[in-house]
Order: C-alpha cells, then sequence, then structure tokens
C-alpha cells in the first residue's frame, strides 16, 4: 500500500500547565498510535517525604500545585487522620470545605473563561473574549477572586495556605470573618450562573462511540453532600470501595514516552476521573438551584461528553459557591482549631476531589511518625489514559479535518482535563503522522 | 478610597528574590509619618490584578525580575497608555511569568486594558533578581535596591512632580531607566 505523510507540529500547547508533547499515527486511515508525551522531568516528591515527619506532607505536597494546594494538604491531612483514626468535628471539616470551595472557584473559573472558552470561540485568549464581553469578563474576575478571597481568610493567604495543619488549622477564623465573605459570595452567585449561561451558547463537537457504558467514571461519593473531602471511591460501573481498597486497586505504570505514570484499576480497567466523574456518581446529592441551571442549559445526570465538561465545571463553581455561603451562615467556631493527631506505625489512605479530579495519598510511617513511604496519585496521572484515548477516537472521527483543524482540536480535547502536569509531572507539542493513500495511488 | 497611591507587591514571599514586591510594600506599611498610600500583596493570581485598584488611583506594580546580568538593577515604566515591546519583555521577565499556572503580569495588564479597567497611572518597577531558590532571603543586591525602590516610592508619592520627572511613557527605542 502506498502512503503520504503529514506532519502537524505544534511546539507548545497553550493554556495547559506545563510542558509536553503528543505524537498521533494515522496509518490508510486508521489511527494506529497516540502518544501524549510528557517529558518533564519527574518531580520526586514522594522520595522527598520518605524520612520526614508525618506532620509534613501537609505543607510538603501542598507545594506540587500552585493552583491545587488545597487538595494536597487535604489528602495528606486525611491519609494521616485515617492511620490515627481520627475523625475531625463538624465544624473543622465545614471549615476544611470553605476551603476547598474557595479552591475549586478560583481553579474552576480560571480553567473556563482563560483556558478553555478561547477554544469554542476561536481566540487566542481571555483577552479577547475580555473585549468582546467586558461586562462579564469583569464579573468574572470578581468570581475568581471570591474563591482567593476565602482561601486567604481560611488558610491565610491565596496560594500556599499556611494556616492548614494535620488535624485542623493553626487558627480558626472567627464568624465575623467569615460574615465578611457573604456580600462576594453574593455577587459571585449572579456571575457563576452567569458564567454557565454564557457558556452554554458555545457549539460543542463530540466523539462518536464515547458513551457512559464504555468509560468508567470514578469519584469519591460522600451521602452528606458532594464530594470534597469524603467519601467512598465510586464508580458508574458499580466500584464502591473504601479509598484505602482503592489505593490497593489502583496501579501506576511506568510507560516510555511519559516521565508522568498512568494509572489502571486492577491492572487493566481504564478510567477518568474529574467534574464528569463527580456529577455522574453524586448529581442526586447537588442542589436544586444547580439543578434547575443545569437542565435549562441541557446538561442532564449523565454528561459524558468531555468538550461540555466546561458546563460541568461551570455548574460545580456555582454549587461551591452555594455551599460556601450555606457554611458561612451557619459555621459554629470549634472549640480548639485542631485536633491532636498522634503518630502510629502503619499505613494511612487520604482521598479528595482536588478541582481536575480524585487525589489519592498513602504514607507509610513507623512509631515515631517517620514517613517510610509514600505515593501520590494526581488526577492527571489518571487521566492519562482517558485523554490518549479520547484523541484517538476524536481524530478517527474528524479525519476530514486538515491537519491545522485538526490540531486545534486535539489541543482541545486535551484542554477538555484541564490537565496539570506540573502535577502529574508537565506538557506540549502536537505533532501528527498522517500516512494515507493519495488519490491516485501514489507516494508524496 | 480613590484618586490615591497604590502600591501593588507582587511576587512570592517564599521564592528569594521574587519576594522583592512584597518586601517593599512591607517596609512602605512600617514607615512611620510616611505619604499616604494604600499598598497590597499580590502573592497569588495576578489575572485579577485589575480588581486591586480602582479606575482613578495611581498605581506602582512593583515586580521583580529574572536574573540577568545586573543583579539589583531597578527598571521603571509608565505603561499607563500602551505596554510597549520594552514594557512587555521586560513584565515577562518577572519570574510570575514563567509560572505554569497563570498569566503573567503584561497579560493581566493587557487584560485590564480590554476590560477598561485601567487606573489613571499604571507605573511598573522591576528589580532583577540574583536568586530565586525556595525558602531563601533577598540577596543582598535586592535587599539594598528594595531600599532604593522604597525611597524613591516614598518621594513619589509624596512629590507628584517627581513622578514626572521620573516616569514617563516608555520611548519605542529603548527601556526608560528612571535612574
Amino acid at each position: 500500500m502506498t502512503h503520504r505523510n503529514v506532519d502537524l507540529h505544534v511546539p507548545t500547547l497553550t493554556r495547559v500547565e506545563g510542558e509536553g508533547a503528543m505524537h498521533v499515527v494515522v496509518d490508510a486511515g486508521v489511527v494506529t498510535d497516540v502518544r501524549l508525551e510528557i517529558y518533564e522531568p519527574p518531580r520526586m516528591f514522594e522520595a522527598f517525604l520518605r524520612g520526614r515527619s508525618y506532620q509534613e506532607p501537609v505543607d510538603i505536597t501542598a507545594r506540587i500545585c500552585g493552583i491545587c494546594p488545597v487538595a494536597y494538604q487535604m489528602s495528606a491531612a486525611h491519609a494521616m487522620e485515617h492511620l490515627a483514626g481520627i475523625r475531625m468535628p463538624s465544624s473543622i471539616r465545614d471549615l476544611r470545605r470553605l476551603l476547598y470551595c474557595g479552591e475549586w472557584i478560583e481553579s474552576h473559573v480560571l480553567h473556563i473563561a482563560f483556558l478553555h472558552a478561547p477554544d469554542f470561540l476561536g481566540v487566542d485568549s481571555g483577552i479577547a473574549i475580555a473585549q468582546r464581553h467586558p461586562e462579564l469578563m469583569t464579573e468574572v474576575l470578581h468570581l475568581k477572586k471570591t474563591g482567593n478571597r476565602i482561601m486567604e481568610v481560611i488558610g491565610g493567604r491565596p496560594i500556599h495556605p499556611v494556616n492548614v495543619r494535620l488535624g485542623g488549622f493553626y487558627r480558626a477564623p472567627g464568624r465575623a470573618e467569615l460574615a465578611a465573605l457573604l456580600p462576594d459570595l453574593e455577587r459571585a452567585h449572579a456571575a457563576a450562573v452567569a458564567l454557565v449561561r454564557w457558556a452554554a451558547e458555545f457549539e460543542f463537537p463530540g466523539i462518536p462511540d464515547r458513551l457512559a457504558e464504555r468509560t468508567e467514571f470514578v469519584s469519591l461519593r460522600d451521602p452528606d453532600g458532594y464530594p470534597l473531602n469524603e467519601g467512598r471511591v465510586v464508580s458508574n460501573h458499580g466500584l464502591d470501595l473504601e479509598v484505602a481498597e482503592f489505593g490497593e486497586r489502583v496501579c501506576e505504570l511506568h510507560v516510555a514516552h511519559s516521565t508522568a505514570l498512568q494509572a489502571l484499576l486492577d491492572g487493566d480497567r481504564r478510567y477518568q476521573v474529574g467534574p464528569l466523574a463527580r456529577w455522574i456518581n453524586n448529581y442526586d446529592l447537588l442542589t436544586d438551584s444547580v439543578r434547575d441551571l443545569a437542565a435549562e442549559v441541557g446538561v442532564g445526570p449523565v454528561e459524558t461528553n468531555p468538550f461540555r465538561s466546561i458546563l460541568v465545571r461551570g455548574l460545580e463553581t456555582l454549587w461551591a459557591v452555594e455551599e460556601a455561603m450555606r457554611i458561612v451562615r451557619d459555621h459554629v467556631p470549634p472549640t480548639a482549631p485542631f485536633v491532636e493527631v498522634p503518630p502510629l506505625a502503619g499505613v494511612g489512605h487520604g482521598a479528595t476531589e482536588a478541582p481536575r479530579g480524585l487525589l489519592y495519598h498513602r504514607y507509610e510511617l513507623d512509631a515515631a511518625g517517620t514517613i517510610l513511604d509514600a505515593v501520590i496519585v494526581p488526577p492527571t496521572s489518571q487521566n492519562q489514559i482517558a485523554i490518549e484515548a479520547d484523541l484517538r477516537d476524536f481524530v478517527q472521527s474528524h479525519l476530514d479535518l486538515d491537519d491545522h483543524e485538526l490540531g486545534h482540536r486535539c489541543e482541545q480535547v486535551i484542554r477538555n482535563y484541564d490537565p496539570c502536569i506540573s502535577c502529574a509531572t508537565h506538557f506540549l507539542r502536537f505533532e501528527i503522522d498522517r500516512a494515507v493513500p493519495d488519490a491516485d495511488g501514489g507516494d508524496r | 478610597m480613590n484618586g490615591g497611591w497604590l502600591v501593588v507587591g507582587v511576587g512570592n514571599r517564599d521564592r528569594g528574590d521574587d519576594a522583592v514586591g512584597p518586601h517593599v510594600c512591607d517596609r512602605l506599611r512600617a514607615l512611620d509619618g510616611g505619604p499616604e498610600f494604600r499598598s497590597s500583596v499580590c502573592e497569588g493570581s495576578v489575572v485579577d490584578l485589575l480588581l486591586h485598584w480602582d479606575d482613578d488611583d495611581r498605581v506602582v506594580i512593583v515586580d521583580a525580575i529574572a536574573p540577568g546580568d545586573e543583579p539589583g538593577r531597578i527598571v521603571a515604566l509608565d505603561i499607563t497608555h500602551d505596554v510597549t515591546q520594552d514594557a512587555t519583555q521586560v513584565m515577562a521577565q518577572a519570574p510570575s511569568a514563567v509560572s505554569t499556572h497563570e498569566v503573567d503580569v503584561s497579560v493581566a495588564i493587557e487584560l485590564a486594558r480590554a476590560l477598561g479597567r485601567m487606573p489613571a497611572q499604571l507605573l511598573l518597577i522591576g528589580v532583577e533578581a540574583e536568586q530565586l531558590a525556595w525558602g531563601a532571603p533577598l540577596s543582598a543586591r535586592v535587599a539594598a535596591a528594595a531600599d532604593e525602590v522604597v525611597g524613591l516610592l516614598v518621594e513619589l508619592i509624596g512629590d507628584g512632580d517627581r513622578a514626572h520627572r521620573l516616569w514617563r511613557p516608555a520611548p519605542s527605542d529603548g527601556i526608560m531607566k528612571a535612574w
């Protein structure tokens, strides 16, 4: 068979966090290989943690990511507290949820308005969107800043919070400090609704054959509320595990083309984490107002189109604003800002919902609380295989697009996951090798 | 407060000389009997930088510039009306510009311009860093430059005329140095 080769090359993928490359091979009209090549050096955090005190991962792992430090802090704290067999009092758990709401708001809004929306509008950046929609973007910036403000009030500063410690907080904010957030939250609520309605006007590509029954969506589920810090690990395929059991069944693989590990369940089960998974597994736990807005914009209880994840992120942003308002209004300050968590020899597991999906930590300690082993499985690692599968299916079903458009859409496929390569470890050049017979059967 | 001076210190306090912006804000706040101004530290996201100011504020952003040949070098630019290519290059050298997670200061300013949210005056002071090591204090040369910036800001805020002598729109043929 004769072929022609076409190379697409995108030197740097924009609007994602980190660096890497992608290579797609199309042979005679069939996608034969897709590689998400993450070449950024490993960051060795798990190795750094060995020999450190069990109290330190809350601060050390927060440095893995400037966008989702709270997720790392919470997963680390819950792992240690799991080992100690201690459950925090509700007042501390509420403050943790509030802090996490702040992170979700600022992370989701950054992704929606500045990283993802340009794909749908055919522009390069959020600046171009701001020129077209100045009033909306001004409110969106305020919405994002409200998330930052929550992190500042609860965490001590807007990034890498310094007020978080094992067992709670160094200092618990008072009622007045929380109440001062309400005016901003009320304004943020309107902005979140407007953002979702605006995004709902986009045209959403699809990936044929990407059916829910073929994709396992994994997230936490906690009967007490939409998941942030607590719950069992569940999926739409019937998975229902304690976090510790999930940790035993998830396995990380090293592939030659990526410095980030890839994750599978039970050695061969591909799955994905993130907003779509949370939405599918916890739709019944959303507030009525969020479900009503979802219905208005056409998002049902099961949303599997990754291009429409921007809508789910928007709806989760609205939920986070409402949850923050609820906590602020109902909060009863804890009698003490933290609970002592003693060291115990053994293994602790923690999983929380980072903005991008499930973040799992496992620590093995000796009796003095020295860390003997640490395992961190970030969401982008878990989503790598799903991203590659989406790329394969998307390219296969859109070979009619020219290389420029196909390359652009492939970047969008990747951005659907809001990948944080600096967590997984980083991102992206795009290259396609399209080997197909030309019209006259000859090579070119 | 409207129509006043606002100093915004951009940078990460835990990252060596990247802390120079917040450090300058700290120093200004600690002055007894100093000029009247507001200050704001921007340690995290700069994308919402424009929310720090009101339309009629006179704003000075203090930020670190990536290490080069002249640690402690101070660059001052008036970017009220335009971000020249030179200014963009200077701002792109800010450590925050190479963050994997956020936009850099120049993008944040262009966003403000796009939204019609520029302040009455927007000045940028960049201080060339010597090192950006995690947990390190300010280097001696950058600490000295920070002292110089504090002195300059005291004069600037206390004497508007001096501002006009120091900061003019950056010429297109090169970075305007204040001294």
